[in-house]
């Protein structure tokens, strides 16, 4: 499979996100990623749609979240789009940061955040992410290199 | 039902046991360890053996999950697989949770 493109529609709800990550596992195994990118590049997606269905549609139901996978022998693109609420600012431009902010391993436990995870997540399995807004349609895209350094997941 | 709890010898282990830990069960998860403490246990074991994939929910429903538990209990995690454990490297939460390979070294920890 040299090169290609495949698009998925879901509906808005987090149950379905599921079967999103089944596509991902399929064209992972149909595209001979090597064993660390799958589970990256699933994780990076489910990221993408969870973040459509529960901020861009405040996890309402009956909405629809569009992902679109291309791909050639060198890169794995991955687009996830919505009709939603745009992405707020703060999270555009941490998206747009090169850095990945972790917590330190001193902090406290009271001070944990238990959400916000997955922007960064997102930045750390993937080669490049970035977000556009155009005709009401917010768009997500992801890249990966199919034979790159950074897709730090380890295979299951 | 996505998660099994059975408490022994003072110890809750909640077991999840679909084989995603994920946004559309991580509430569920957060509630079940609550229960757990507000049922008066204070050591608890979460077991991930049958999870094959997480997400930062996942995630973060284990964190409200140990903050729960507060500074006064004990909170273990054990079974993961490698790539659920790359998720608590990458955020570092490795450095933070009490992490055990079977249960049964966790259980111990948790008896000791």
């Amino acid at each position: 499979m040299e090169s290609g493109k495949i698009n998925l529609t879901i509906e808005s709800d987090l149950s379905q996100v599921q079967h999103v990550g089944e596509a991902v596992r399929v064209l992972s195994s149909q595209l001979e990623l090597d064993g660390a990118m799958p589970s990256s590049v699933e994780l990076a997606v489910v990221e993408a749609v969870n973040n459509s269905i529960e901020h861009a549609y405040a996890s309402e139901c009956g909405n629809t979240v569009e992902v679109s996978f291309e791909y050639d022998k060198d890169c794995l693109q991955i687009s996830i789009s919505d009709y939603g609420t745009p992405m707020p600012r703060k999270i555009v431009e941490m998206l747009d940061q090169s850095e990945v902010r972790m917590p330190s391993g001193h902090v406290g436990v009271d001070s944990l955040p238990e959400s916000g995870w997955g922007v960064q997540l997102l930045k750390s399995v993937c080669h490049r992410v970035s977000y556009a807004r155009c005709n009401r349609k917010n768009n997500l895209s992801l890249s990966f290199k199919r034979a790159a350094e950074k897709h730090p997941i380890t295979a299951a | 039902m996505s998660f099994q709890t059975i408490t022994k010898d003072g110890v809750a282990v909640v077991t999840v046991t679909n084989s995603r830990l994920d946004a559309s069960i991580a509430p569920e998860l957060k509630q079940v360890v609550s229960d757990v403490i507000e049922a008066g246990s204070t050591r608890i074991m979460i077991d991930l053996d049958s999870v094959q994939f997480m997400d930062s929910s996942g995630l973060g429903a284990v964190i409200s999950s140990f903050k729960l538990t507060g500074k006064k209990g004990d909170f273990v995690i054990c079974n993961m697989n490698e790539s659920v454990r790359e998720i608590f490297t990458l955020t570092h939460m490795d450095r933070l949770f009490e992490i055990y390979t079977s249960s049964d070294e966790g259980f111990a920890r948790l008896c000791a």
